[in-house]
Parts: C-alpha cells; structure tokens; sequence
C-alpha cells in the first residue's frame, strides 16, 4: 500500500549517512536496489517520491511534489514545488539536519528553510507559526502538509505583507529567508517538466533505466534485443542515450546508440516528432532487432578472432580488423544491410609477400560468395574457406605482457648496458645466464622517477642523460642535468656522476 | 668497443652499411624496435600497419618498417591506403625516425618525394619529437596530417594556396590524384552481379 511520500522522504534523509539507498519496495517492485550513481540516486529517489506523491493525490488535491536537486541548483536538502489554490508554483528548499549518531535512522529534524521571494512575502507575518512549525514536525511531508495550511490561510486572509517591511524577530529570519536566486522565475524549471520525465520513465518500466543524469535533461535507457525462435542465447543489451530539453516530449531530442549510421537512417525518426520514452523505446527494440544479422556477424568474429580494431563488442562500426599472423591484417567491412549475404569489403594489410596470394585467392573467390555457401555458414568461416587460412585466435596476443610500469619509459627495456661497461649482448634474452650475472655491474634498472604523481614514470638514469643531452636547452648545474619529462614536461634533475 | 655488440644486433644487415654509424649507436635501440614491432603485432592505431621490412633475401631489416595508413573516410583521400617507409637512426629513440612516403600524395605537408612537413618529426628546437612518441603514434599522427592538412607550414606552396583558396576543388584534387596512385579496396558489386547470373 502506498502511505504517501512521507516515508520516502525520511528515508532519503536518513540515508545520507549510509551513502547507499534501496528503493522502497512497492514503487518498484522488481528491483530493490538499481545502480544508479551515488548522487543520482538520491535524485531519482527524490524523483520517485513525487511519483508516490502524484500517485497518493488521486484521492485528494495534490499541493507540492518533491524535485530532483540537479534541477533545483541545490547541494544538499530537498527542493519541493509548493502548488497555490490558483495554479501558480513556488518553490521551497529544505535544509536537513544529520541525524544524531545514537538517533541514526531517525528524521534529524529541518535545520532552515529558503523560500521563493513571492511566498517568502505572503508568509512575511507569519514567520512565527513557521518557525514553531520546523521545530515541531516530524518529518519533510508534514511539514510540507502544515505548509500548504499556512498558505492557503495567509493567501484568504489577504495579508501582503511589503517585502522590505519590518522584519519579524531574529531567530524566525535566520531560519526563514528568501532564496539566493535572484528573484526572478527566469531559469526555473516548472514542476511538471519533472513529473512528466518521471512519469515517462516510470510507465516505461525501471528495468528498462540504467542511468538518470542528475540534470534530468538525458537518461540511458537499456534496449534489449527481442528473444528469437532460433536463438537459445540470451538478448543483446545495447544503450540508447536520450538528451532533451526542458519541453520534453515535444522540443528537440537527440538519440544515441552505438550501431552504424547506415542502419540507423533506415528508419530514422525526426528529432522534434514528440514521441514519449516508451514509444522511443519501442523503435529502438525495433531497430536493434533490424541489426540482428549485423551483430551475430560481429559476434562471431570477436568470438573467433584476434581483433585488433575497433575493440571488440563495438556495434557502431560494421569492419573489423583481424590479425592474420605475419605481422599482417585484414579489414573486412560489411554491409549493415546485408551482412550475412552481401560481400563484404576486404583491405589487406601487411607485407606484400604474405598479403599478395591472400588478394589473389579473395579477387577469385569474392564472385562466389553468395553461391555455394550454406546459409548457416557465417561470413567469418567463409571467408577462411575462401582465403584457406584460419585467423588468428582471441588469445593470440595474451601471452604479451606489458610492464610498462616498470620498464624503462625510454628505452623500453628493464635492463640496459650502461654507456660505459664492456659491451655484453645487446639481446637481453640472449645468454640469460651472463645477464643475470652482470645485473650487478654491467646493467641498471630504471632507478629515475618522475616526480609529478599522475606521471610517475620510471627512466634509466643513462636513457635520461642521453636525452637530455640531446636538446639545446638542457641547463647543468654543479654536476646535474634539469630538463622535462619527456611525457609530463614536469622538471626533473638528474646527477651526471 | 660500442661497435661489437652493434654488429651483433644487426644480423642480416649489410656490414658495409654498419661501418659508418657505429659510433652512435645507442643500446635503447634494439629494445625498443622489438617493443614498438610487436605494438604494432598486438594493438596498431586505428588503419594503421606496420612491419619489419626484409631485404631480397627476405632477411628482416633492423630498424626499418614498413608501413600502410588507410586515409579516413571523410578525409580528402576517402579511405584510400597509402605506403610509408620508416627508418629508425642509430640514435634512436634520442632522434626522431625518418618517415617517407612511397605512394605519392596530394598534400601541401608531403612534397613529391614523399617527405613529410610535421613536427613530431623534427628535433628541438624546431620540432616536437621526444622519446616518449613511438612508431605506431608517428603514424596515426600522420593518418591524422591526411585528414587534416596544415597549410600554415606548407611544403608544397602551390597545394597549400589551393586549399586556402578553394577547399572543394583541393578535395576533388587530392582524390583523383589518391585514386591514380593509391591503393582502395575492391568494392564486391561487380561480384554481386556476377553472383546474380
């Protein structure tokens, strides 16, 4: 049963200890917890107590709904939409108290409040049942019930009071005083801008949400591939990005998700058609379904084969490039529309003796392309077949490991002879067991650090000298040498001894 | 005594070109040619490639690449590949690699005979070059001077005047120019059509 926006609010209050927020079950009931960043959760947990508020206001008129601080230009606290008899908005932001520590938990109490300019003069007389008020409530939406009350009485009651009049007693203006805005309404977002986001997004379905931007003018939304007959693996997940302005739904909008242009144009939909998130939604469903034969293509490669670009699971390029061994590559690009049947387009990179019987074989064997080839044959094993060659396995690369945290950033290299030593074998690998003995005294480490925290990188002193003894404006001074980092330009001093 | 183990490391190299550069030659050297070989094996820029080149033996040369850059497709050049040589000096990384380009080009930063105008290619003070670039950087720099020529420091003046002057007419000149020397792919709709048959 909904109870009314109350226990969310205190909820969120309390929360700012724990730095993690569950959502309260009955607003969505298939998940408990969605991973939203820290501080957007507390947005859209805000955010889905104005949901819980317009739900509850079927039974009675609704008179404030809580907003998502990205729009209300406050840190910390709860900004709320205080709706008047006539219509008009105002708006009201709550400071909250910590809650002490033993009381951890608890509603810590409404530590000042700050109030449109407009409602900060309607309730200039009453400061004093305001004051008595945020030392008496509970929690947020009491004091906001008790608000409304005093509202509607200061507004029948006619009292104006002037803005620059007599000013109430002292303690009542610390807690009650007008906004930091300027003043003027320019630059306030209406209320119903996020109503109707919530609303959207809440009538589409959470599951469907990854992420709120705290500005509440984008949102990602997850589109999943629909189940296919023949398929038993399970949907793709691709993210289809959404920024619009505050005319939402109507107003300008643009879509993003990660599959090629040329698919996308197919059935582009107009930036300013007004079309809500559940609608846009459903025309990526369709969409991604239409790149069904695209993405098992890529799949297959990025399952089978050594990629070397774009990374692998990129859907917004319809080539990759594939080791071939040797030093060489293929980039194959299909065609979006047709890539299970249409030929794709083959560059071959590399050294002329290994890549030239390659295009040899493929200007032959492309003709044939579309004949002879079973239908559950992918593009990737037929182009083994045409070609004769398998590509080079995903775990071609693994056994290359980088230690560019420690090597040398220079030379590349852990050991190196110094300049002045008798020359040992230039390969580091070769006679390992001579190597390991002149680590001693014929070899260095990389021993230099730069000295910038986000650098750090580590040089041999003799690469460093070396370099900087090769630029006209290294300065030496009493046996050091000052020159930059060659990757931060952060200074550095090296003794020469 | 730096000469030994210079002659080592470059096996298959001719020995007469040794003599001369024996001198200079740094140990960092031979570190990082294998690194930057097997960057380009294992994780190459974006349409770029690069590998050892061989004499007619098919002996690898030390210190020399060979290279292929595909042109973006919004550039001039509309993914056409271009080839490149590399060749790394005895002092390098102290020294910046020499690139050319053998494929000719319509660029007002790349002259006839394939040298290219670009700072990272040049010592300081005049140029950027430093140790912390490498071959595979080089060349998507260079992929980056296609699709972005600079003709505030022209190589070739009349090239560069083209472009201030009349940016469509250097684009439609660089691409006829691309398609008479470079090398584009084989487009499959001459095969569709014999499939169709």
């Amino acid at each position: 049963m909904l109870s009314g926006p109350s226990s969310y609010l205190e909820h969120d209050c309390r929360s700012r200890t724990r730095g993690r927020l569950e959502y309260p079950s009955q607003l969505i009931p298939n998940r408990q917890s969605v991973p939203f960043c820290c501080r957007t959760v507390r947005h859209a947990c805000l955010a889905m107590a104005s949901v819980g508020t317009a739900a509850v206001a079927k039974h009675h008129r609704r008179r404030f709904c809580v907003l998502p601080l990205g729009g209300s230009g406050l840190e910390s606290g709860v900004a709320v939409c205080l709706y008047h008899i006539s219509g008009q908005e105002s708006r009201v932001w709550l400071d909250v108290h910590e809650p002490a520590k033993r009381k951890a938990g608890q509603f810590g109490g409404i530590a000042g409040v700050r109030m449109e300019p407009a409602l900060a003069c309607l309730l200039h007389e009453w400061a004093r049942p305001v004051t008595r008020l945020i030392r008496s409530v509970n929690s947020v939406d009491e004091f906001m019930h008790e608000l409304v009350k005093l509202v509607d009485a200061a507004e029948t009651q006619g009292v104006m009071a002037d803005a620059h009049g007599a000013a109430g007693d002292q303690k009542s203006a610390l807690l009650l005083r007008p906004t930091l805005h300027g003043g003027g309404r320019e630059g306030i977002v209406r209320a119903d801008f996020y109503e109707r986001v919530l609303h959207d997004l809440h009538a589409l379905g959470w599951q469907h949400v990854k992420h709120v931007h705290a500005s509440f003018q984008s949102v990602s939304l997850i589109v999943r591939e629909s189940k296919s007959s023949n398929s038993a693996r399970s949907g793709r997940e691709l993210v289809l990005d959404i920024a619009f302005d505050h005319e939402y739904p109507h107003g300008r909008r643009v879509c993003t998700i990660a599959l090629p242009p040329t698919l996308l144009n197919v059935s582009a939909i107009h930036s300013t058609t007004s079309l809500s998130f559940k609608e846009l939604h459903a025309h990526y469903v369709q969409v991604v379904d239409s790149a069904r034969e695209l993405l098992d293509v890529l799949d297959d490669i990025d399952a089978h084969c050594a990629v070397l670009e774009p990374r692998t699971g990129a859907y917004d390029a319809a080539f990759r490039r594939v080791a071939l061994g040797n030093h060489s590559s293929l980039m194959v690009e299909f065609d979006p529309l047709n890539a299970l049947n249409g030929a794709p387009i083959c560059r071959f990179l590399g050294a002329g003796t290994f890549i030239t019987p390659l295009q040899r074989k493929w200007s032959h064997g492309a003709a044939s392309w579309c004949e002879m080839a079973p239908d559950s044959e992918l593009p990737r094993a037929r182009l083994e077949r045409i070609l004769g060659i398998t590509f080079e396995r995903p775990d071609a690369f693994s056994e290359a490991d980088d230690n560019f945290s420690t090597d040398c950033s220079i030379c590349y290299a852990y050991h190196i002879e110094d300049p002045g030593a008798e020359a040992a074998a230039p390969d580091a690998r070769a006679g390992s067991a001579r190597a390991q003995r002149q680590t001693s005294d014929g070899r260095s480490v990389p021993d230099t650090a730069c000295e910038a925290h986000n650098c750090a990188r580590m040089y041999h002193r003799a690469c460093l000298i070396e370099w900087f003894r090769s630029l006209p404006n290294t300065r030496s001074t009493l046996g050091s040498l000052i020159g930059e980092c060659p990757y931060c330009t952060t200074m550095l001093l090296v003794r020469m001894s | 005594m730096d000469g030994r183990h210079l002659q080592n490391g470059r096996v298959g190299e001719p020995s007469s070109a040794v003599a001369a550069v024996v001198r200079t030659a740094v140990p960092a050297r031979v570190s990082r040619i294998k690194r930057e070989l097997e960057m380009l094996r294992s994780s190459p820029p974006a349409g770029v490639a690069g590998w050892p080149a061989r004499d007619r033996h098919g002996d690898e040369l030390l210190g020399e690449i060979e290279a292929r850059i595909v042109s973006s497709e919004d550039s001039a050049y509309r993914g056409a590949e271009f080839s490149l040589y590399v060749t790394l000096p005895q002092r390098y990384p102290f020294e910046p690699p020499s690139v050319r380009f053998e494929t000719p080009v319509y660029h007002p930063n790349i002259d006839a005979d394939g040298r290219i105008c670009l700072d990272l290619l040049n010592m300081p003070p005049k140029g950027a070059w430093k140790p912390s670039l490498n071959v595979p950087t080089v060349l998507a720099s260079i992929q980056l001077l296609l699709a972005e020529p600079n003709p505030d420091d022209p190589l070739v003046q009349d090239i560069a005047a083209q472009l201030v002057a009349d940016p469509a007419a250097f684009r439609d000149a660089a691409f006829r120019h691309a398609r008479a020397h470079a090398t584009f792919p084989e487009k499959p709709k001459k095969q569709k059509s014999d499939a169709g048959t």
